[in-house]
This record gives structure tokens, C-alpha cells and sequence, in this order.
């Protein structure tokens, strides 16, 4: 209680950016929630990582880009091979049977 | 059969392709996740847990447990290299072993850390062996009485020495205990704090809880972390431990792993605590304390040891007793649960083979990581380099997955989200998570065995302190919670004798 009415000093305290960073995971980890029926959990995780990786670092440096879009592109595509089709999880499927 | 003849066998059973290759999974992860600064064994183990546990058997904890040492050992890397530690127990390396590596000798302080993590290893595991089969045998002839008590004391260390407030702690603990008892009355059978929802009725699943807790909190509370640093310089053919190093180590290994063994059996302690202990033990026997700090590799090879001895001793509790005593063993009862498994001391009587299989492959995966940790250290060390805006985004997309696959429902990622957004709060406002995920797990347990006494007795709550086991489990519970509070009046008591008799 201490801590909640602000008698004791946090270490760490998060910063209004950092804040604000979070957030935004929270809004982006709930669209997933929310679009996943519709799109299929492959298409979402592909726009989820992308998201998050402009939210870590909001640049549209086209050096970070030609990194995160192959990774935003592949990643989830490989996650739905690998849950989907070897380990036989019945992963959400969207348009183009992804 | 001997332990170590059981263990012999446990070794040959678990060299198959699948356990192996599982083991090499789970030890490559682990180092991976322990060199990387802010992610955890228990963050690691709680993101892997989908993962794994889709693996099944013998694999599947193979794999949790590579995870879990292969941190351990992944941690010093980074300390080493960089003077940033991994994870909280490889703090102690970053003491001795990045001076030494600032001195040009990065490669002989990262081999002393593997020799050093292999000796605390395997003095755990022969400890493991050893000591699990006779207190699981003990713990045949408890009752639900006895059960209450050493959970009732598991709980309190945790919470008392878990961290350094115990208000905090006891307050994460009795949340746990409420969140423990949403879901059906195990016994009665009305339902409890599901507010109408149908997904609730089976309670929380304590893996997707985890994966929350540990997992989305540690990443959140890491968002920025890049490193900048530069690596110190080292050459792949001095990483091999010196002969002349481990001779003269060899009381600090011996030390450090027996430190470590007897701090991470003890619940609520854990492998961070063990580590400083073997350092300050080390550096008390020590001729020339004076050059501790400077970078010797003494001052590497305690901690070291005492870090992964403690890493197997740990699971000593949760395997005999079926108690985890810290945050990565609570994520692994958890992988046990959902393979269907009940740690605990039937477990030795159940499932045997399946035990000393899981054991074997604990050995396989120390020798392993010996040899992986020399080849991709190289490796591990540029992963530093690697932005979080582009591996958070795969880690975080790995966690939506696997929470998907446990239940195989969107309903797992809305919890975790909510455990994760819980959990952030409860690290900023210093409150220890360990306890309230212990209470989670322990708390339906020791309700059931509480009531079945109740029954059992009809009522009489001296049954509890009749029986002489139960009675000597609640007396140390009575000590480990006053202990404290009689160490703090006695402090404050000093001075104002010191004042008086002046």
C-alpha cells in the first residue's frame, strides 16, 4: 500500500515514453486477439510483428525496414509450419489458407 | 537399484534421437535467452513452455530443463564480454570475470565459467540422484496433515525471504491464493469468482498465467534494452579451461557447488543468493582476498559453480515434494502438469522410469552445453548486437503461438495479456511475483489437503499439530516467520544499550 499511495520510492520507475511504448504493445497484442478469427493467426502475427517492431523503435529508416519486413514476413509463416503442420495445433486459418 | 545405477540407466534411455534432439533445442534456447539481458531462465522456460510441452514425454521436460541450465550457463557470457549480466545469478561473474576479460584474458574467464558451470552442474545432478529417490520414499508416508505443513513452510520462506520486503510478499501470496480459487470448489463443487464466464469454470491455466507473468513482463520492462557497449576481444582457442586454473580453483569449485546445492534446495532463495554466497565464501578462505574484484578466476569460478549446482538442486523440492521452491521450477510444474504428471513423491512410485529418464537427460545436456557454449559463444556474443525491435517482435509472435496452443483458444493470449499487464505492475511497485505464482499453484493444493483434514477429523484443528512431523514443519514455519521480526528488534534494541551503558 505503501508503494500504491506513493510513500515509497520505486526504483526503476518506467518513463511516460516507455509508458506509452507499452501501451501500444497492449493495443497491438489486442488486435491480435480481435483479428486472428478473421484473418487467420499467420496474416495477424505478420502485421502484429510489424507493429511491434515500430513500436520498439518508431523509424521508417529504410535500413530497419529491410530488416523487420523479411522478419515480419517469414517469421510468423514459419511459426504457422511449425505449430500447424508438425506439431498439429489447429492454428486459426485466414484468406489464401494462411 | 542404486541411484547411480538408475541414473546409468536413465542415461541410456534418454539417448534417443527425439530426447536428444530435444535436449539440443532446449540448451540451445537457453543459452540463447541467457545471454540476452532482461530475459530470464523463467521468462525463457514460461515463453518455451507451449513449445515444449507440445514435444510430450520425456522430450518435452528434457527441453524445459535445457532451457533452464542452458541460461545459466548463457548468462556469464554476456558478464564476461560485456560486463552486463545475462541474468540475475551471473552478477557475481561480472565482479571478477569482465575485469579479466578488460586485462585481454576474455577467453580464460569464460573457459573458468564453463569448467566452473560444468563441476556446480554436475555436483547438483549427483546430488539430485542421490537425494531424490530417499526424500521422495519419506515424503510416502505424509498425509494431508504433513502435506499442509510443508507447504504451509514452502510458502512462508518464499514469502519471507523471497524478497526484502515480506508484506510484499505475503500480500503477491494471498492475491495468488484468490486467483487460485477461481474456477469449480474442488471439493464441494460450487463455482468461485468465474463472474459468469464458462472458460473460467476450470480456473486459470497456471502455465498461460506464467507465460504472462514472467514472460510479457520481463520483455516489457526490457523494451529498450540495446546494447552499446563494445565486446571485449577474445580467441576461440583460449576458451578451453586451463588445467593450471581449475588446480588452483578447485576449493572455490568444490565450494561453490556444495554452496549453491544445499542454498537452491531451500525454497524462496534461489540460484542469485547461492551465487553471492559462494563469492563471499570464496573470497573469506582466500590467502589474497584483496585480489578479489580485480579479475581472478577464483572470482569466477564460485559463483559459477554455485549458479548451476543450484539450478538442479532447485528441482529437488519439485519433483520429490511436488513444491516449487522458485519462479523456473513453478513454470516447470507447470510443463509436468500439462503432460499429465503429479510431482510428487508418487511420482518415483508411478512413473520411475520416466523420472530417471528425465534425469539422464539432465546429464546428456551438461556435457552438452560444455561443448556448445565453447562453439557458439562467439555467436551469443553478436546476438547482443541484434535491436530488440527486431527479435522482441519474433519472441513476442513465439508467445501468441504457443499461448494459442495450450488451449488451443484466443482465450490463453487475453489472459496472458491481463497476467502480463499484472505483472508489470507488481514489478514496479517492488512486489515479488514469485509468491503470487507459488500461491497460485500451491494454493488449490493445500486448500485440498486442509479440507480433506478437516474432514478426515471431523472438524478438530489440532490434528495439525498432534501428529510430530507436522508439528516440527509448523514450528520451523513459526521460526522462518519470526526470525525476522526478533533479528529486527534486536538491532534496534543495540544502540540503545550502546546509548545507556555510554
Amino acid at each position: 500500500m505503501r508503494s500504491l499511495l506513493g510513500c515509497e520510492k520505486l526504483a526503476n520507475a518506467l518513463t511516460p515514453r516507455d509508458l506509452g511504448k507499452i501501451a501500444l504493445l497492449f493495443v497491438a497484442l489486442a488486435g491480435v486477439i480481435v483479428l486472428t478469427p478473421y484473418l487467420g493467426l499467420a496474416l495477424t502475427g505478420m502485421g502484429f510483428m510489424l507493429a511491434v517492431g515500430l513500436i520498439i523503435r518508431p523509424t521508417l529508416a529504410p535500413a530497419f525496414l529491410v530488416r523487420l519486413l523479411p522478419c515480419a514476413v517469414l517469421f510468423p509463416l514459419f511459426l504457422r509450419l511449425a505449430f500447424g503442420e508438425w506439431l498439429k495445433i489447429p492454428v486459426p486459418t485466414g484468406p489464401f489458407g494462411l | 537399484m542404486d541411484a547411480f545405477g538408475l541414473l546409468f540407466e536413465g542415461i541410456q534411455n534418454a539417448a534417443t534421437p527425439t530426447t536428444l534432439l530435444a535436449t539440443l533445442f532446449g540448451v540451445i534456447i537457453g543459452l540463447l535467452i541467457g545471454a540476452l539481458p532482461g530475459l530470464g531462465p523463467s521468462a525463457g522456460v514460461a515463453i518455451m513452455l507451449p513449445v515444449a510441452v507440445s514435444l510430450g514425454g520425456v522430450p518435452a521436460l528434457a527441453c524445459l530443463a535445457g532451457i533452464y541450465y542452458g541460461s545459466m550457463f548463457g548468462g556469464a557470457i554476456t558478464s564476461i564480454l560485456l560486463g552486463i549480466p545475462g541474468d540475475p545469478p551471473s552478477i557475481m561473474t561480472v565482479v571478477d570475470g569482465h575485469p579479466l576479460a578488460k586485462k585481454g584474458e576474455a577467453g580464460r574467464a569464460l573457459g573458468m565459467s564453463v569448467f566452473g558451470s560444468f563441476i556446480g552442474g554436475l555436483v547438483g545432478l549427483i546430488g539430485l540422484a542421490t537425494l531424490s529417490a530417499p526424500i521422495a520414499r519419506a515424503a510416502l508416508a505424509f498425509g494431508p496433515t504433513e502435506m499442509t505443513a510443508i507447504m504451509v513452510l514452502a510458502l512462508s520462506m518464499v514469502s519471507v525471504l523471497g524478497g526484502r520486503n515480506a508484506i510484499k510478499g505475503f500480500t503477491a501470496l494471498a492475491i495468488g491464493f484468490w486467483l487460485g480459487m477461481i474456477g469449480l470448489d474442488p471439493i464441494a463443487g460450487p463455482v468461485r469468482f468465474t463472474f459468469g464466464s464458462m472458460e473460467l469454470f476450470d480456473g486459470l491455466d497456471f502455465s498461460v498465467v506464467a507465460v504472462g507473468l514472467f514472460g510479457l513482463t520481463a520483455m516489457f520492462t526490457s523494451l529498450n534494452e540495446n546494447v552499446t557497449k563494445g565486446v571485449a576481444k577474445f580467441e576461440l582457442s583460449a576458451l578451453f579451461p586451463r588445467v593450471k586454473d581449475a588446480v588452483r580453483s578447485r576449493i572455490d569449485l568444490l565450494q561453490g557447488a556444495v554452496t549453491g546445492f544445499f542454498v537452491g534446495v531451500l525454497p524462496g532463495i534461489g540460484a542469485t543468493a547461492a551465487t553471492m554466497m559462494a563469492y563471499a565464501a570464496s573470497k573469506r578462505m582466500s590467502k589474497t582476498p584483496e585480489k578479489y574484484g580485480t579479475g581472478i578466476v577464483e572470482g569466477i569460478a564460485a559463483p559459477e559453480a554455485a549458479n548451476n549446482s543450484a539450478s538442479y538442486s532447485s528441482m529437488i523440492p519439485l519433483f520429490t515434494l511436488g513444491i516449487p521452491g522458485s519462479a523456473t521450477t513453478a513454470v516447470m510444474m507447470g510443463g509436468l502438469l500439462m503432460l499429465g504428471l503429479q510431482p510428487g513423491p508418487l511420482l518415483f512410485v508411478n512413473n520411475g522410469d520416466f523420472i530417471w529418464t528425465v534425469f539422464g537427460s539432465f546429464w546428456i545436456g551438461n556435457v552438452m552445453l560444455v561443448f556448445l557454449t565453447l562453439l557458439l559463444t562467439p555467436l551469443l556474443a553478436s546476438l547482443l548486437f541484434i535491436s530488440t525491435a527486431i527479435l522482441y517482435p519474433m519472441v513476442f509472435a513465439i508467445i501468441v503461438f504457443g499461448v494459442f496452443s495450450i488451449g488451443n483458444s484466443m482465450s490463453g493470449v487475453t489472459i496472458a495479456l491481463l497476467a502480463g499487464f499484472f505483472g508489470l505492475i507488481l514489478i514496479k511497485l517492488d512486489y515479488p511475483p514469485v509468491p503470487l505464482v507459488l500461491g497460485l499453484i500451491l494454493g488449490p493444493m493445500l486448500e485440498r489437503n486442509i479440507r480433506r483434514t478437516q474432514i478426515q477429523s471431523q472438524g478438530d484443528v489440532l490434528v495439525f499439530v498432534e501428529r510430530p512431523i507436522a508439528l516440527t514443519l509448523f514450528v520451523l514455519t513459526a521460526i522462518v516467520l519470526l526470525l525476522p521480526v526478533a533479528m529486527k528488534l534486536l538491532r534496534k534494541k543495540k544502540p540503545l544499550l550502546a546509548e545507556t551503558s555510554s
